[in-house]
């Protein structure tokens, strides 16, 4: 067996046990661990289909920035309140089976679809085979070339969309509890 | 015909296999030399005569104490005899998990640094010193005669982003241990320490770019190719001369990554006992204190590989010395690694040394001083620095 | 290779409206400078500063918009693909963008007043309005799912926090994080759907998606991509409160700030709705399941009628009647989607409608805005017990807001109404019209039900004195709206023209 389908096996079943572990931990921050090991997990992924340059911004921005974030604030919240517990094991046990029912069709359907056509997936994507795609595919280079020329726009924008959130949250933090400014 | 193995040359399988294990064993012996050495110079700096009294009885009531290298075998042994004490908490996964986020991103990252150039197996084996080894040099030349590789584990085209995001899970091994261990000195140690490296890790980046502008890559290797050339005839191009700037802002930050003094509020003795790892004992404080050690020599090496040209020599080519002034010196390609290795090598010990005396001279910094320092002098300077930079590079300077 | 260069009349308007932004940023960074220069030396005074940031907003939106208006209505003639496939501009979106600017210029009218007695720091209030309202402009000029998901984001979050703004009521953080939590479930949906669309057909392009999907046969890229297609849909029916997906409106409308519920009821539905009809109207590839499609706008549309109708009827809090009426008008924008007849009218008539109602709404709203002063707080129908004495301008007005939005005849909603009727009966949907219309009698009752408290119910406590802070821009926003309402209904023609061309570029 090839190592890369190997891998692609191993990264694909760490991810999806990451999120069960998201969706069912018992203490929010065993979930945030989930979630990490399933942003790990993609990141193989990535690395695995030759894109270098996206599996290692993954690992920074998703788990080095934003998960640190996210426990660094269930770490401050420290949430041990049972109701919280309660409420949350309520949701499991009425939104699973809703879920879980959900779940059955949906990997039922592409079962089938599946079965019908083998290589369904190869045919219908436009996408190269990342087996063959050139030595330089994925690199930085590419990568910034297609983010400055190409994506140009929605990258000039998303800065924009930060200076928006940036300002939203100042907006809304500087305020104390009669609504006035804090200066 | 090529042997496989999971779809890989089994030779660069081994090849690499070897070589990740000698880097690891080589990141593990920095580390034990590390730990002695910190006892040594801190007594020098101290007038003191630092760690001396284990030994090994020898026979005549003579002992065994090499310096005090024998106190690092007492300190392991004493560390895996002690008892091993588990805190009142909920949370032993986390709890156990945490040490291993802090430990293998320290060795992990050194992955990508190469430890000198292009090694050719039939070739290196052919110098008279490594003669010894009977068979070697005629199984290369008979099975593999254009075989060759890069003394560098993984040859990464983002090799400088992925230290990066190594570094940042690294994050977690402070937070984690901090909240799990279910004790307040350790919640304040992760916390300062998870805002101290989040903060640093900005000002770190930033202060990198420069480099990244002039030698217009992010793989590492290149990094060094670059920095082995030679600026007018005779400068060796490295970071230290392009950007003494941010040689001096990555070193600070680097440092206060590595949360070490005097950037050490995280586990700061006087105030929160040994902050996130309070409530660690045994075998796995030694592993915490042996992450920190490690993350010395990785910074070391960073600077290094970064800003001192990593393992290049000055006007060493691959055939030997050419001198600007026209001399020439021929060396075998044997002679040639093993400079390159040896140059790598005193570099890292060099810079482990300075860390070191840092560390032990200077002051610790109050917590305000520390977030202003990060954000309002390294940031603003390390752009500033990347501003300048990008301008001369625009401008065709380098 | 480098296509940077266009003519910059086409964005004219969004790059007016980020200069204002910077402008205004930089005005709140160095407030007291500026202040001082000015002679006003207390700056730490809340209406002081609230006074003069109101001025400068809305007098450089409307230079924004002014400047749209004279520049853009060059690029009206042709319409253009800028930047690598992002934006479309040009052509009918001129109307589109300026019915946005419109809403973004009312709704800013109003706040002066509202931001004054409400002691929302009006600043930050402007700017989070600004960027929401670039957002709205680059919404419905978006040409691939990247630039809708991120326009979509730059639309929705300034609306978070300024949902949250008004600390004074503890109901407005309540909403806030409600709208954030539900908001960041929609995006996901969208972006869930936006990625198996982009895994079956390898493009993020609108057009080249519609263009490659293929339903003739039931393989596993259709099945992926039929599931993509619906999880857009649900993303974005979540912003423009269809039901099963409105649970957060009635909530968040009433805890936000009047203007803001406006803004939200009007501009986000309408720029949600553009795209809506982007992708949905303009696909022809469907094959067979075209009419599920239509089957699924309909069902939808049909209960958001139904729902949205009959809970406003027994809703005592006029906003809160507001959010439900807003919920049913969804409904009815949806409905002109159900014969997914591929028709350029049925896009025409959905935008008639989508630009009526800002005006009609913004209507209904301003009064409540203009009522609403220090210590009376405006809202359930009590409060409006014969409010007819005391002001007999703003009952007025709310008397042809709730005319328009009930649908009848001398205001612009009666001519919305008819356009989506008749493309009912031309798709042949005869019970789906009826049912329908039934539910706009029943909403007479509580649109009716308004005037009737306004005029001939007697108030339960004394009303006190309208409170004379900053009236003028709200007398200005009232004016333009009803004139707007007014004309429109009166004169529909022009507009629906502009509507044609605007479904034009859409199509």
């Amino acid at each position: 067996m090839d190592f890369n389908i190997l891998m692609y096996f191993v990264f694909g079943m760490v991810a999806i046990a990451g999120g069960l572990v998201l969706l069912f931990a018992k203490h929010p921050i065993k979930g945030a661990m989930g979630l990490l090991v399933s942003m790990l997990a993609l990141a193989g992924l990535y690395a695995i289909l030759q894109a270098h340059s996206i599996a290692v911004f993954q690992v920074i921005i998703y788990a080095g920035a934003i998960m640190v974030l996210i426990i660094y604030f269930l770490m401050l919240l420290d949430i041990k309140s049972e109701d919280y517990l309660k409420s949350y094991a309520k949701l499991v046990w009425t939104g699973g089976p809703i879920l879980l029912l959900l779940a059955i069709f949906f990997i039922y359907k592409l079962y089938t679809v599946f079965k019908g056509q083998p290589g369904a997936l190869s045919d219908m994507s436009t996408v190269v085979d990342p087996m063959t795609v050139p030595e330089s595919f994925g690199g930085i280079k590419e990568f910034s070339t297609a983010l400055l020329t190409k994506y140009m726009f929605a990258f000039e924008f998303v800065s924009t969309l930060l200076f928006a959130a940036i300002v939203a949250v100042i907006s809304i933090v500087q305020l104390d509890w009669r609504g006035r400014k804090n200066d | 015909m090529e042997s496989t193995f999971l779809g890989i040359n089994t030779v660069h399988f081994w090849t690499y296999l070897f070589l990740a294990g000698v880097i690891f064993l080589f990141m593990f012996m920095m580390g034990a030399v590390m730990s002695w050495s910190e006892r040594k110079q801190s007594a020098q700096l101290q007038d003191r005569l630092g760690a001396n009294r284990a030994a090994i009885p020898l026979p005549f009531g003579k002992k065994l104490a090499v310096l005090g290298f024998i106190n690092n075998l007492a300190d392991a042994l004493k560390c895996l005899v002690k008892e091993n004490f588990k805190p009142q908490t909920e949370n032993k996964v986390i709890y156990n998990l945490a040490i291993f986020f802090a430990f293998i991103p320290a060795v992990l990252s050194v992955a990508v640094v190469p430890f000198a150039g292009v090694i050719k197996p039939a070739e290196l084996f052919q110098a008279w010193y490594l003669k010894w080894v009977p068979w070697l040099p005629e199984y290369f030349a008979a099975n593999l005669p254009d075989f060759s590789f890069r003394l560098q584990v993984a040859n990464l085209n983002v090799g400088l982003l992925f230290i990066f995001a190594v570094g940042g899970i690294n994050v977690f091994g402070a937070i984690l241990a901090g909240w799990s261990s279910n004790n307040k000195f350790s919640m304040m140690g992760g916390m300062r320490s998870a805002a101290q490296m989040i903060s640093y890790e900005v000002s770190m980046g930033l202060a990198l770019l420069g480099i990244i502008f002039i030698y217009q890559n992010v793989d590492i290797w290149n990094l060094v190719q670059g920095q082995s050339e030679l600026a007018w005839g005779w400068l060796p191009k490295w970071g230290i001369f392009l950007q003494p700037l941010a040689f001096f802002l990555f070193l600070a930050a680097a440092v206060a990554e590595n949360k070490r003094m005097p950037f050490d509020l995280p586990e700061a003795e006087s105030e929160i006992i040994a902050g996130y790892f309070t409530e660690y004992s045994g075998f796995k404080m030694l592993l915490f204190m042996f992450a920190e050690f490690i993350e010395i020599v990785f910074v070391a090496i960073m600077v290094t590989t970064l800003f001192f040209g990593g393992y290049s020599v000055p006007w060493l080519m691959a055939d030997g010395f050419h001198f600007p002034w026209g001399a020439t010196l021929a060396l075998s390609h044997a002679s040639v690694v093993l400079l390159q290795v040896f140059s790598f090598i005193s570099k890292v010990f060099f810079f482990c040394w300075l860390l070191q005396q840092i560390r032990w001279s200077l002051p610790r910094f109050r917590y305000d001083q520390l977030m202003h320092l990060g954000w309002k002098i390294l940031l603003p300077l390390a752009i500033l620095n990347l501003v300048i930079t990008v301008i001369i590079v625009a401008l065709g300077g380098f | 290779m480098n296509e940077i260069s266009f003519n910059p009349t086409f964005l004219m308007g969004e790059i007016s409206l980020i200069a204002l932004i910077v402008i205004l940023t930089l005005v709140e960074a160095f407030q007291r400078p500026i202040f001082a220069f000015f002679g006003t030396t207390d700056t730490r005074e809340l209406d002081a500063r609230n006074r003069q940031a109101s001025r400068l907003a809305s007098i450089g939106l409307m230079f924004v918009a002014v400047n749209y208006y004279i520049f853009g209505r060059a690029t009206a003639g042709e319409e253009i693909i800028l930047l690598h496939n992002s934006l479309k501009a040009g052509g009918g979106m001129y109307i589109g963008k300026l019915a946005l600017m419109g809403a973004g210029i009312l709704t800013v009218l109003m706040s002066s007043r509202y931001t004054l007695s409400q002691q929302i720091p009006a600043m930050d209030y402007y700017l989070l309005l600004c960027f929401s309202l670039l957002g709205a402009l680059t919404l419905i000029a978006a040409e691939n799912f990247l630039m809708i998901f991120l326009s979509l984001e730059m639309m929705s979050i300034p609306i978070y926090a300024l949902v949250g703004l008004k600390r004074l009521s503890p109901r407005s953080g309540e909403s806030a994080i409600k709208y954030l939590l539900l908001g960041g479930f929609s995006s996901g949906f969208l972006l869930l759907g936006i990625s198996f669309l982009y895994g079956t057909t390898g493009s993020l392009v609108v057009s080249d998606v519609i263009g490659r999907l293929t339903f003739s046969t039931m393989d596993a890229a259709s099945f992926l991509s039929g599931l993509g297609l619906i999880f857009v849909f649900i993303g974005l029916a979540f912003k423009v409160s269809m039901v099963p997906f409105h649970a957060w409106t009635p909530d968040v409308y009433e805890g936000a700030g009047t203007p803001i519920t406006a803004f939200m009821s009007v501009a986000v539905k309408l720029a949600a709705f553009a795209v809506i009809l982007k992708i949905f109207a303009g696909m022809d590839s469907f094959g067979e399941f075209d009419s599920v499609i239509g089957v699924i706008f309909m069902f939808f549309s049909l209960i958001t009628v139904i729902y949205g109708n009959s809970v406003a009827l027994v809703q005592k809090n006029v906003k809160r009647m507001l959010a439900y009426s807003s919920i049913a008008h969804a409904g009815y924008m949806g409905l002109a989607l159900a014969p997914m007849a591929h028709k350029i009218q049925t896009v025409q008539a959905v935008l008639f409608y989508g630009i009526g109602y800002i005006a009609m709404n913004m209507l209904a709203f301003g009064v409540l805005v203009y009522l609403t002063h220090k210590d009376h707080y405006c809202e359930t129908l009590d409060d409006l017990k014969g409010i007819a004495r005391k002001a007999p301008g703003a009952a007025a007005m709310m008397t042809i807001a709730m005319f328009s939005l009930a649908g009848l005849p001398p205001a612009v909603g009666f001519v919305g109404k008819v356009q989506i009727f008749i493309q009912l009966l031309e798709g042949k949907m005869y019970v789906t019209a009826v049912i329908a219309l039934l539910f706009s009698l029943v909403a007479l009752y509580f649109y009716i039900n308004v005037i009737v408290v306004m005029y001939m119910r007697e108030p339960e406590k004394e009303i006190k004195e309208i409170g004379k802070q900053s009236l003028l821009p709200v007398w200005l926003s009232l004016a333009l709206s009803v004139l707007v309402v007014i004309l429109l209904g009166l004169i529909p023609s022009p507009l629906l023209q502009w509507s044609l061309k605007w479904a034009e570029v859409l199509f």
